[in-house]
């Protein structure tokens, strides 16, 4: 067998425009419609004018290539995030995190090669962290997950359609999720860190800067109900039951993120015994396993490390290989529902980087 | 008539060059790389073994990744590239 011969990405095919008889909605629903473009809900005229007011709030060279994004192979530049930012109802401010958020998918760190077609449904969730969630109008409190909120609802549409679009992740085409899910038309939500008692999700993963995002490939929140009384164990157990389940990717897949978008009021009962985020993490580590002999009745394909191949039917499996697999942000208003998120294929699966805006 | 932009944006390719088509599959040696996938490894190295048994050639190494979301190594390329002539792989669910 011989190597292939790989180089630097090159541009070909630039875009052109689009000639339209008006820019009446219907009209431009029509003309993506008819070439298997959109995400099927009105748009916003990408017009050289608001692109242009997009493109202004980042500077640089708005054709420079940043990355790229898998199956198409297209190039994260910023006319191509500016473009999507502003068919998806974008507030020009928004624009820096959009970008960020497209240059960690088309960034080695990030794995779109499997992101996007697998038949699992998952889809990439932008995580909002520190003073950008004010000063750009997030909103990490009541109802973060959505919807309602500009900020949070356009900056995730426009990161899916960017992946329609510029990565070619179509339904059933770059996309091969079986069944899909909501969070795919837009997954975007801010850290409550006012409310969070462990401090930032960023700075605990060594992002010590005033803003930052997070890009994790995970699916829906599962939700999580606990109002008993203000023991850690009564709510984690409740979380880790949920991470523990029998039809998770990590029951044949180990080595792999958890998130868990804890609400406040959970967080403040949990922080008010001095139970540390490391302490969460290694609970829900202890506490979320299967049995070896239930995981071998389930499952006759296990993508496990060598290791667990002499398990005894009474072992446990953690379904978190490690305490820092594990990963807590703290999100929401009132109320006492939390939600586990698990992400897609193995670890590392998300990148958090400063944003700058 | 008004101009709005198209969204998909330029292609930023890496450029593949194919290795050159072997001239004939005579004593080949036939590597296999499997994604994990239930039956891959069972589907892959059947027809590996029956393309041997036809031109003469041997399944001279079979590599299965820990999971189908995750690239082949470096470590899994060299052994690939050291000890096999063509290589099959592309199994999914």
């Amino acid at each position: 067998m011989t190597a292939v011969e790989t180089s630097e990405p090159v541009e070909e095919d630039p875009a052109g425009m689009l000639e339209l008889v008006d820019l009446e909605p219907e009209t431009l629903m029509d003309a993506f419609e008819g070439r298997g473009w959109g995400d099927g809900l009105p748009l916003v005229p990408p017009t050289p004018e608001r692109v242009e007011a997009m493109l202004a709030v980042v500077g640089g060279d708005p054709d420079e290539v940043l990355g790229v994004l898998p199956p198409r192979r297209g190039a994260v530049t910023r006319r191509t995030v500016a473009i999507n930012a502003v068919l998806a109802g974008c507030p020009p401010r928004v624009m820096p995190v959009v970008l960020a958020a497209a240059r960690i998918l088309g960034g080695p760190s990030f794995n779109l090669e499997a992101v996007n077609p697998t038949t699992h449904p998952v889809a990439p969730l932008v995580i909002v962290h520190g003073e950008a969630v004010d000063r750009l109008g997030f909103n990490a409190g009541a109802g973060a997950f959505g919807p309602g909120n500009r900020a949070n609802a356009t900056v995730g549409r426009a990161v899916r359609l960017l992946l329609l679009h510029t990565s070619g992740a179509r339904p059933g085409e770059g996309d091969r999720s079986t069944q899909g899910q909501p969070s795919k038309y837009t997954y975007c939500v801010a850290e409550n860190l006012p409310a969070s008692p462990w401090g930032g999700y960023a700075a605990s993963r060594g992002v010590d800067t005033p803003s930052a995002i997070t890009v994790a490939p995970v699916e829906n929140p599962h939700n999580a109900h606990d109002q008993e009384d203000d023991s850690p164990e009564k709510v984690l157990d409740k979380l880790a039951s949920n991470i523990a389940s029998l039809g998770s990717n990590h029951c044949c897949i180990l080595g792999n993120e958890i998130f868990v978008a804890m609400c406040p009021e959970h967080a403040a009962s949990i922080a008010g015994r001095k139970w540390t985020r490391a302490d969460v993490a290694g609970y829900l580590q202890q506490r979320a396993r299967i049995t070896a002999a239930q995981l071998i009745a389930a499952f006759d394909q296990r993508s496990w490390p060598r290791w667990m191949r002499g398990l005894r039917g009474d072992d446990l499996v953690p379904l978190i290989a490690q305490p820092d697999d594990l990963r807590l942000v703290v999100v929401g208003g009132p109320g006492k529902h939390s939600s586990v998120l698990p992400c897609f294929g193995t670890a590392p699966c998300s990148v958090t980087l400063p944003l700058d805006i | 008539m008004v101009l709005v932009h198209n969204p998909l944006g330029p292609i930023a390719r890496q450029q593949h060059r194919l290795s050159p088509r072997r001239a004939s599959l005579d004593g080949v040696r036939i590597g296999v790389l499997g994604n994990s996938k239930a039956n891959s490894k069972a589907l892959l190295t059947g027809i590996a073994e029956r393309i041997a048994a036809d031109v003469g050639g041997a399944l001279t190494v079979v590599i299965a990744k820990q999971t189908a979301g995750e690239p082949a190594d470096q470590v899994m390329l060299a052994r690939l590239l050291a000890e096999a002539d063509v290589v099959l792989t592309g199994s999914a669910d």
